[in-house]
């Protein structure tokens, strides 16, 4: 008896921790944002849907139970076709796609961190533009170049300058798929890598020299093993990304009908077959979750040293002698064809009046600034002018900072609840299902947000239509990112430092404010400006979520390029990277001159 | 009057137990050294005093009243057991300059900005740090972090004190500067210290009390000079032995002390038992040129010169052991020597249990 | 000629009369409305309750009072009628939200269920799916001016209100082909055209998948032509002659696009030498030939192919449940129908290749780059839209399609 009161008081004890208040509180707001959805994505497909109704041989009543979908989408025909077949293609073509992001990704990263390039600088930021552009952009700009008669296409700039034309396997399928999403994704590669290439200390590698060590062999027996977790991460996320992306496939493989998961997707969704589309999404989930696990198991053991940062290591650079320039003005010519030129491009095009003419006289700023004019885009006013396009662009700077600031916060909050309680399960779970979301397809997770805040629900309103739906579905799927960079930012700050001001009579909340997160702002603003970035870039996720009142800039560019109105939507879509640059690039401002001198600089 | 009452207290991690049913009282104005290797429960046992951790089992008192009951689920939070902290790695927060990690305590008492001025002003004079109160402390040396970390917890004046190895990342000298200097802080401030250290010299000569510490549990609890002259079991002895403490096994043979097979000393008392296990310090034997009957016979393995004296390392028969000699003394390597034992710096162990016997030794 | 046309819309009333059967609110069935409809369209006077005379100056007070009208259309020329919409009724704005087809009816659907009500006009097509997903969850309703009854065949009012006709059809290249290449759906069967033909992905466009199911829907007739184009009687290997064109058209490996207004520039390129011919692209498209804007395209429009032309379907406007601002948008669907010279609502949709709801236009639209180009619907053969045949055929096309195409 008194035993179980003193578990009791231990647990009342254990309650009065914010710690354990917090993680509870956590994983009561993920389950609802992350497990429900699941569920009733789970659920979508074991019932009969309102599009259903018109199937004919079958007892349809909407909302009972069926195993008809599984049926159909296991075995027969339609299975073969709208998933097998579209499985196969989508393995192949993110094999391929990872494959490029870890090239291109530890290739530069090896260029700009262990050797001696010249202009590493500029290489270092021009190597994450692409990242930055609309992920349609690039599609786009393949297509521009490659396409020509042979396809029964338009001629392209390489078929018009040197009359050669490209087979059609280079203009559509796999192949381009691949290169495009390749090049799309490889940053989040560079970045990864060149960082934990930063963090090896050269003497361990100098150490193995001096002992005798070939350079293949240091490089397979020392630096691999280092990188190993940056390449497993690379590899998982571009695995987690590209398998989701719509855009790349829906405009280089549907014309070829070369069909990924992805695109049968989006397909089954507009159709009203959301029960066969969730089907293919929870396979889609299926795939990311065996690379996660897997992704674990290879990595969880370094975890501990993978995270370090910060530290001044010693890193002595590889003197590249005199392939010095030419390797330099090379890389600097592949990051200006796959990062500047598209948006040069876009540009250009926005500043025709007539499109397909690039001559001077053709040169205008009416898409820009110009008054409504019948003749052109139906009227509509220039996008600086235009209330639709500004209003769409206030809101998706909103919605940016309003999310990137809610999952930057929250990040960081769960980011100490896991790195205070480490081996507790809470953490774990937390840790795990916060996850989640980046495996789900952004345009599912749209899709089950739908469903799921459509009407009111218990306590939660019918939140559809509203912002704060936006707000909500940012957060959810962009967390996993922030708290990434949370936890391991957290881990970073030594528990004596919140001990000591516990000492001396801080509140939970003076220490939040005052040491834990003045301390991790880094991390902070890491994770804020990746979601901003992702978040200002993103369409397949909001597509089935806005609603005319709160549009965004991709959803309503999206519609004009729907309508073909082509150099107005790529004004719009230089609009949007402009925006993103400057938001970014205010960020790190900001931040700096704020954080710099507080942390001891040096 | 005590200030600080541990009363049973318990704590584990899956299984294993960190600190076992442990109780202690530490005065006022004490300053208690809590010694012992790494993992002997010294840093938990100061943390539950802290209430940064809580304890399984027992009951702690501060200052007379009942901070944490397991049994009355009593746990007071640490801000209100009137206590001061300095960590090992300093815990000084980088983004924060020294007057301001100084007054961070006093601000969260609310103080009016004058008081905190003046009173941050004056302990930072108190521990020469004026003149640098705007730095940052990436921007201080070693000894100077380590002041402010004390300046930052004698600010709020607590009549607790409680320090984590505070000195192991300094070097020699620094460290024993910074021992005068808190020496010298706890005599003016009066404050009661509780010292966590792994570094027997450190509590030799800093504390007025030690309580030697051993797998969870408290080998010994007294003063410094109880704690080195009468360690309580061979762990004591072994563990505040500088270089070490000498250890060799004796037979009792009717009342005489038997090494090896010559005949030693005399051992006094009721109950004897057959075997003993006898410690010297390397100061408790002088070294003689020839036999008598109160030798032991040794070889020289090395000599090595400590400043002021010289440490010679001998064998006793198969056993090893170190003898303090006067600065000068010349050996050469395997030359043979006698040992010649001050048997009132000799303690007697019970060599299956390791606790001291209380029996007397003379020649 | 004419008679085609009135044989085309005696069907559609036949359909209409279907439609009702199905259970869409009629001023009869109304008592079958739950209360709370009931109640709303009563007050409104909107559906059942449309009354036989309105006084627009009353409504326009009224509608004065809401403030504004907001509408989900599928076309991007509602965005220009705003100005001249806002002088006419001045104190009454206009919102417009552009969506698509597919768009809008989603849209509304949505709020619909979460019981949100931005929406006072659904202005698009998608016939089909606004009948079965909407008309008969009770979540659109028709109204006309009454005044306009005589000049508005009944099914363009009920069950559902129109504007306007809208089609898909094949197009080509003006510049490569002066005449037009084909003369038959099947001729797009035959080995000259492999590469060389490009369709609005049927899977994701939903008139494109109505084109599609159309043509199986009318697979006598097609069977019919294939014996005169082949002098042959059709041999199947599919269910019906309509699959049967279907499967040749695949075998010839058509470039698929996602959205017509991609298809238009491949076809219609002023540069391309060996441009595909595009199926399923909107009559109205034509409107974009020469245009220096849109990069002078090449296009035409086929209009002699047996044994029809392509599919016609009517583009609807009616008025959402719960419309915030009935009265407004009342005065909203009013101006759509514009007058019989094609002006106000209807100006942007009078252009060549659309066709206006009521019978009694006056003038025809004029093409600004091509004005010789005339096309009174009255000479065109179009199979006409069974929104019922469709909506219970289309999934079974669409997966056949799926099944196929890869």
């Amino acid at each position: 008896m008194n035993g179980l009161k003193v578990r009791f008081r231990k647990l009342a004890n254990r309650w009065r921790k914010p710690e354990t208040i917090l993680a509870a509180l956590f994983l009561v707001i993920l389950v609802y944002l992350v497990v429900v959805p699941l569920f009733s994505l789970v659920q979508t497909t074991l019932v009969w849907g309102t599009g259903d109704t018109r199937i004919r041989g079958e007892n349809v009543v909407v909302g009972k139970f069926t195993t008809y979908h599984w049926r159909r989408m296991l075995s027969g025909d339609f299975a073969e076709a709208v998933f097998y077949k579209p499985l196969l293609n989508t393995l192949i073509v993110t094999a391929g796609t990872v494959a490029i992001v870890l090239a291109v990704g530890s290739l530069l990263a090896y260029l700009v961190v262990r050797t001696d390039i010249r202009w590493a600088k500029l290489i270092n930021a021009l190597a994450t533009v692409p990242y930055i552009l609309p992920s349609w952009v690039l599609s786009l700009s393949w297509l521009q170049l490659f396409q020509n008669s042979t396809v029964a296409m338009p001629e392209g700039l390489l078929s018009y300058y040197t009359g050669i034309n490209a087979p059609e396997w280079l203009v559509y399928g796999p192949i381009p798929i691949m290169i495009t999403m390749g090049l799309h994704y490889y940053p989040f590669g560079y970045l990864l890598i060149s960082g934990a290439l930063r963090s090896i200390d050269s003497q361990l590698e100098e150490s193995a020299e001096i002992l005798g060590a070939s350079k293949s062999y240091i490089m397979r027996r020392i630096t691999m093993p280092i990188i190993k977790p940056a390449l497993f991460s690379t590899a998982l996320l571009g695995i987690a990304r590209s398998m989701g992306t719509f855009g790349t496939p829906a405009i280089l493989g549907l014309p070829a009908r070369y069909y990924t998961l992805s695109t049968q997707i989006y397909s089954l969704v507009r159709t009203q077959r959301q029960g066969q589309g969730y089907i293919l999404a929870l396979v889609l989930l299926a795939i990311s979750g065996i690379g996660l696990y897997v992704n674990q198991r290879v990595i969880s053991a370094r975890r501990s040293y993978a995270t370090i940062g910060g530290k001044g290591v010693k890193s002595r650079k590889v003197r590249l002698g005199k392939w010095n320039t030419p390797i330099a003005v090379l890389t600097i010519l592949f990051l200006l064809a796959v990062a500047v030129f598209p948006l040069v491009f876009l540009t250009w095009s926005s500043l025709t009046l007539y499109a397909g003419d690039y001559s001077i006289s053709n040169l205008s700023l009416h898409y820009w600034i110009g008054e409504s004019n019948p003749r052109f885009v139906a009227g509509e006013p220039g996008i600086l002018r235009n209330e639709a396009v500004m209003g769409a662009a206030w809101n998706t700077v909103k919605l940016a900072l309003v999310g990137g600031l809610i999952c930057g916060f929250a990040g960081l909050l769960i980011g100490y609840v896991v790195a205070r309680a480490r081996r507790a399960l809470t953490s774990r779970l937390l840790e795990q299902v916060s996850f989640v979301p980046m495996l789900v397809p952004s345009i599912v997770f749209g899709a089950l947000y739908l469903t799921l805040f459509a009407v009111r629900r218990g306590p939660v309103p019918a939140l559809y239509g509203t912002f704060a739906l936006l707000v909500l579905v940012t957060v959810a799927k962009q967390l996993p990112y922030t708290v990434r960079s949370g936890v391991s930012s957290m881990l970073q700050v030594a528990q004596e430092l919140e001990e000591a001001a516990v000492i001396l009579g801080a509140s939970w909340f003076a220490r939040l404010r005052k040491i834990m997160l003045p301390l991790t702002k880094n991390g902070f603003v890491a994770g804020t400006v990746i979601v901003l970035i992702t978040s200002m870039r993103e369409l397949s996720l909001y597509i089935l979520l806005v609603t005319p009142a709160n549009r965004v800039l991709t959803t309503l560019t999206y519609r004009y390029i729907e309508v073909g109105y082509t150099q107005f939507s790529n004004a719009m879509t230089v609009l949007l990277t402009l925006l993103v640059v400057v938001l970014t690039y205010a960020i790190n401002a900001w931040q700096k001159t704020d954080i710099g001198a507080g942390l001891g600089g040096r | 009057m005590v200030t600080v009452r541990l009363v049973g207290i318990s704590k584990g991690w899956s299984g294993v137990k960190a600190v076992d049913n442990l109780s202690l009282d530490i005065g006022k104005g004490d300053f208690v050294t809590l010694l012992g290797p790494s993992g002997c429960g010294k840093t938990t046992t100061l943390r539950m005093i802290a209430g940064l951790e809580d304890p399984d089992d027992g009951e702690i008192y501060i200052h007379g009243k009942l901070v944490f009951s397991a049994s009355k689920g009593i746990n007071v939070p640490p801000a209100q057991r009137g206590l001061g902290m300095i960590f090992q790695s300093y815990a000084l927060w980088p983004h924060m300059t020294v007057f301001d990690n100084v007054a961070f305590g006093l601000v969260q008492q609310k103080l009016s900005k004058d008081q905190i001025n003046q009173r941050v002003t004056r302990v930072l004079a108190d521990v020469e740090l004026e003149g640098l109160a705007h730095r940052y402390p990436s921007e201080l040396s070693g000894g100077q972090q380590q002041r402010v970390a004390v300046a930052r917890m004698i600010v709020v004046s607590p009549e607790l004190l409680l320090m984590d190895e505070p000195l192991s990342n300094l070097d020699t000298r620094l460290r024993m500067q910074m021992r005068a200097s808190l020496k010298r802080m706890h005599q003016e401030t009066n404050t009661t210290v509780v010292y966590v250290t792994h570094d027997q010299e450190e509590a030799l000569t800093m504390s007025t009390g030690i309580a030697v510490m051993n797998k969870g549990k408290l080998e010994q609890y007294a003063s410094p000079e109880e704690v080195y002259e009468r360690p309580a079991s061979k762990f004591v002895a072994e563990f505040t032995g500088n270089p070490q403490t000498n250890f060799i096994d004796a037979e009792v043979v009717d009342g005489r002390l038997k090494i090896g097979d010559r005949f030693i000393g005399h051992i006094d008392g009721d109950a004897l038992p057959n075997a003993v296990t006898l410690s010297f310090r390397p100061e408790a034997m002088s070294i003689r040129q020839e036999s008598t009957p109160n030798t032991l016979p040794a070889t020289v393995y090395a000599t090595l010169l400590v400043g002021a004296s010289v440490l010679v390392y001998v064998h006793i028969g198969n056993i090893e052991a170190v003898i303090r000699a006067e600065r000068g003394s010349k050996f050469r390597g395997n030359q043979e020597i006698w040992l010649e034992p001050d048997w009132t710096q000799v303690n007697v162990y019970s060599p299956t249990t390791g606790r001291r016997l209380d029996y007397a030794v003379r020649g | 000629m004419r008679t085609r046309f009135i044989r085309s819309l005696a069907s559609v009333t036949l359909l209409a009369v279907l439609g009702a059967c199905l259970g869409v609110p009629q001023a009869s069935l109304a008592a079958t409305l739950p209360p709370e409809v009931d109640a709303w369209l009563r007050e409104v006077e909107i559906g059942p309750y449309q009354p036989s005379a309105v006084d627009w100056d009353k409504v326009y007070e009224a509608a004065k009072k809401e403030g504004k009208v907001v509408i989900y259309t599928s076309s991007s020329r509602t965005i220009s009628l705003k100005e001249e919409f806002e002088s006419l009724y001045p104190g009454v704005t206009l919102e417009v939200y552009e969506l698509g087809s597919t768009g809008s009816i989603e849209k509304v659907e949505r709020e619909q269920l979460a019981g949100i009500y931005n929406c006072d006009v659904l202005h698009a097509s998608g016939y089909p799916s606004q009948l079965h997903l909407l008309a008969n969850m009770n979540m659109i309703f028709p109204f006309y001016p009454p005044e306009l009854e005589s000049v508005i065949p009944k099914e363009f009012r009920e069950p559902l209100v129109a504007q306007r006709y809208e089609s898909r059809a094949i197009f080509y290249n003006s510049k490569v082909y002066p005449e037009c290449p084909i003369d038959s759906w099947w001729d797009l069967t035959k080995p000259e055209w492999r590469d060389r033909i490009a369709i609005v992905d049927p899977v994701t466009d939903a008139s494109s998948l109505d084109l599609i199911t159309t043509i199986v829907l009318n697979a006598d007739e097609l069977a019919k032509d294939y014996e005169r184009e082949f002098g042959r009687p059709i041999r199947l290997t599919t269910p019906n002659a309509g699959y049967e064109l279907l499967k040749g058209i695949i075998a010839n490996r058509p470039k698929i696009y996602a959205r017509h207004t991609d298809l238009i520039k491949v076809v219609g390129d002023p540069n391309s030498a060996n441009p595909p011919i595009g199926i399923s692209i909107p009559f109205s498209s034509l409107s974009y030939a020469e245009d220096p804007a849109r990069g002078g395209l090449k296009l035409m429009v086929a209009t002699d192919i047996k044994p029809a032309v392509g599919l016609l379907y009517p583009s609807l406007m009616n008025i959402t449940y719960k419309a915030p601002h009935p009265n407004a948008a009342k005065l909203l669907i009013k101006y759509l129908f514009g007058t019989n010279k094609g002006e106000l609502g209807m100006r942007p949709f009078f252009v060549v290749g659309n066709w206006a709801a009521r019978i009694d236009m006056v003038e025809e639209p004029v093409h600004e780059y091509l004005p010789d180009v005339r096309l009174p619907l009255s000479d065109l053969n179009f199979w006409l839209m069974d929104p019922v045949g469709i909506w219970e055929t289309s999934a079974e096309v669409q997966d056949w399609w799926m099944i196929n195409v890869q």
